[in-house]
């Protein structure tokens, strides 16, 4: 029945309550109203608001659904895609870690067995001396920066996706990868640096093949990015062994100090010594973005640059939890980092031994920090009350017992039909809630929660004075003064109506503090 | 003006609702959903007296269809979104604690509207109830028997009769709205009784 029935248009009802309709017209839609409840209680509703209002409201809801239409398309596509993408790298990285794995182990061993060979045999002439290493550091070196290149986009990529996908567990796994393949570099870098000054103290012939498996090492390092702590060890323990006729190793073994010890060896740089420099810069400008760090490097080129790394957690001041997401930036640089999920950050700065940060975040202060340079900073930010933004929206809440928004009839079971039109204030609730919107002002310091509800419930003579004020709910006296404020501030009331007249009635008002 | 026309004019819900299950195509959904659009919006201003949240209704419930149609069988689309959006602004402004009181008027409120769910005598238009009509409309008293016959015989809108009998037209409605549920109990005491027998 109802369904054969044409249902009214949106149009229709605003011509209706626009009142453009001729009284024939006017019948028609009344008639079809009665006829079906769901118009009748919307129509209702919508003479609650003037009629321009709810035009702009039905035009909004019509964008709002069209909007989300197209969103809905665009997003599964997105879906899809991001899907496959997050399978094919995650698959790359599997694949990665299980080929180059026993790699490393058997293909390193017997590479560098033949560099000492041919290094013992060219031994007698200087110059080849000196390009050999240069060779391989060169060959290994170019391999570095492609493989990083590769290992940085495929960790951004497999970052964004993971975010986006909520994954927090592949998150979580990544960031050790992370910290691993750190210390894996580290560790290897530390040997470079401390193979040099081994260089100079140790003869000419054992360095070589020694530099020449440290790069080849770090080359399969880098390459792979995330690799296990285990094989390191393993290789780190595989390196003496190797090198027992050079006694280059203790040096190397006792890399695990950070050897930041000044140059002892400052001798005046071979050509090759140059270039070796200029390579491990570019290594650094590489590595920056990725926040890897690249320390120890100090020594190499000290009048050039002086980069160390700094490390550190970012915590809230008012209950002293990690802030993840927070942005670090080094000041007068522009290498900076996000804090991870466990609030840390860890960035290379250029700057001398104490390298002041900039960290910013939302709600929060942005403050420099000078740190102390070494592991374990701790930034501790606090909020910012100025910035909050007092964005305040009201939800109006009336009893409707005695009070509803909008005219009322109340209807009585027997055949008396009382008129009956609650305390309204003065120039209608609209006006009102865009008065308390604008008028609110959300106590400062004094709770930390965001949204707060304070209920009134107060007394509306005949008069439209305001009496009887209670405090149904409130978070905490500003809150409580603050609504009294705005009740006693604001526009005046017009009291109820009945058919004898106006009449005394109760009010609950409800107001939201919200702040953002 | 607003210029709002569906993409699918001709068809009816039903064929809709039967292209939605067949292909969950969400421009199909749309197509429907915006027909009655306006009524979710004006049944949830009603009830929670608020432009925002009535806003925030429509598209809560527009996600709520999407997922509620699918595997459901729904022999009147419209009917089943009233009760869809009542029951969606009612469970509203019931976690909103505070709103004690004003649920109450509601409740009874709905008991009263499930009641009226169904399509009152008098507009029903059966040659039948006629009778039985015309002589409950008698029994009526003095202004609802004169609203009602303004409105159904003279076929006036509220307005005419707010200005032929000197009231509002919230009176008019209120007196329509008793009127009829008066002949409601009148009829179904002498009309269904005899349908029965």
């Amino acid at each position: 029945m109802s369904a054969k029935r044409k249902h009214r248009s949106t149009n229709e009802y605003l011509r209706y309550l626009k009142r453009e309709t001729s009284n024939k017209e006017r019948h028609s839609f009344e008639r079809d109203l009665q006829a079906d409840p769901f118009e009748m209680d919307a129509l209702e509703g919508m003479e609650q608001i003037p009629a321009d209002e709810l035009e702009e409201d039905l035009l909004s809801i019509h964008a709002t659904l069209h909007k989300r239409l197209k969103r809905r398309k665009r997003r599964n596509l997105y879906y899809a895609a991001a899907s496959v993408a997050s399978l094919l790298i995650v698959g790359t990285i599997f694949l990665n870690i299980y080929e180059i794995n026993p790699k490393t182990t058997s293909e390193s061993i017997p590479k560098d067995e033949s560099f000492l060979h041919e290094d013992v045999t060219g031994q007698p002439g200087e110059e080849i001396r000196v390009e050999e290493p240069e060779l391989a550091e060169r060959s290994g070196l170019e391999k570095v920066t492609v493989s990083e290149k590769e290992a940085v986009s495929e960790e951004v990529t497999v970052s964004d996706e993971a975010a986006d996908l909520d994954e927090a567990a592949d998150l979580d796994e990544e960031a050790d990868l992370d910290e691993e393949a750190d210390l894996d570099e580290e560790a290897d870098l530390d040997k470079v640096a401390v193979s040099a000054p081994a260089e100079e103290a140790v003869r000419e012939i054992e360095l070589v093949p020694e530099e020449a498996l440290v790069v080849e090492e770090k080359t399969d390092h880098e390459d792979r990015a995330k690799q296990v702590a285990g094989v390191v060890s393993d290789e780190a323990e595989e390196l003496p062994s190797q090198a027992a006729m050079a006694p280059a190793v203790e040096p190397a073994v006792e890399a695990e100090e950070p050897a930041e010890e000044p140059a002892e060896a400052k001798e005046p740089a071979e050509p090759a010594e140059a270039e070796k420099r200029e390579f491990d810069e570019l290594i650094i400008k590489e590595a920056q973005p990725r926040r890897s760090q690249k320390k120890g490097r100090s020594r190499e080129a000290p009048a050039l640059m002086t980069t160390q790394r700094v490390q550190g957690i970012v915590v809230s001041s008012e209950d002293m939890e990690p802030l993840p997401g927070a942005s670090i930036m080094v000041k007068g640089s522009d290498s900076g980092m996000v804090t991870d999920m466990e609030g840390r950050f860890s960035l290379v700065t250029d700057q001398q031994a104490q390298p002041t940060v900039i960290a910013s975040y939302v709600g929060m202060e942005t403050e420099e920090y000078q740190l102390d340079g070494s592991r374990d900073n701790r930034v501790v930010m606090k909020p910012d009350m100025a910035t909050l933004s007092e964005v305040v929206v009201i939800g109006y809440d009336a009893d409707k017992s005695v009070y509803a928004t909008g005219a009322v009839q109340k209807v009585k079971l027997d055949d008396e039909t009382t008129y009956y039109k609650g305390a309204e204030p003065e120039g209608g609730l609209e006006a009102y809630r865009l008065y308390i919107e604008e008028q609110i002002r959300y106590p400062s310091g004094v709770t930390n929660r965001n949204r707060e509800v304070v209920v009134l419930k107060f007394h509306v003579g005949t008069e439209g004075s305001i009496s009887r004020i209670l405090t149904l709910r409130s978070p905490g006296d500003p809150f409580t003064v603050e609504a009294i404020r705005l009740l006693k501030e604001g526009p005046s009331w017009n009291p109820a109506m009945n058919e004898s007249g106006p009449t005394d009635d109760v009010v609950r008002m409800r107001i939201v503090f919200k702040q953002e | 003006m607003l210029e709002i026309s569906g993409k699918h004019p001709e068809s009816t819900d039903e064929e809709l609702l039967q292209q939605f299950s067949n292909n969950g195509s969400l421009d199909t959904l749309g197509a429907l959903y915006s027909r009655y659009m306006h009524l979710v919006y004006g049944v949830s201003l009603k009830y929670l007296g608020n432009r925002e949240d009535a806003k925030d209704v429509v598209m809560q419930i527009f996600e709520k269809l999407i997922v509620d149609l699918a595997g459901q069988e729904i022999r009147n689309f419209k009917s089943w979104l009233y009760v869809l959006t009542k029951n969606h602004c009612l469970m509203q402004i019931r976690s909103q604690k505070s709103a004690d009181g004003r649920l109450e008027g509601y409740k009874i409120e709905q008991e009263f509207m499930e009641s009226e769910q169904e399509v009152h005598p008098i507009d029903r238009d059966e040659q039948s109830v006629e009778e039985a009509l015309k002589y409950c409309i008698e029994q009526l008293k003095s202004e609802q028997k004169q609203c009602i016959e303004l409105f159904y015989y003279q076929k006036l809108c509220y307005q005419e009769i707010a200005e032929k009998l000197g009231m509002n037209e919230k009176k008019v409605k209120s007196y329509l709205q008793n009127g009829k549920r008066n002949l409601k109990i009148c009829l179904e005491r002498n009309h269904v009784s005899k349908k029965e027998t």
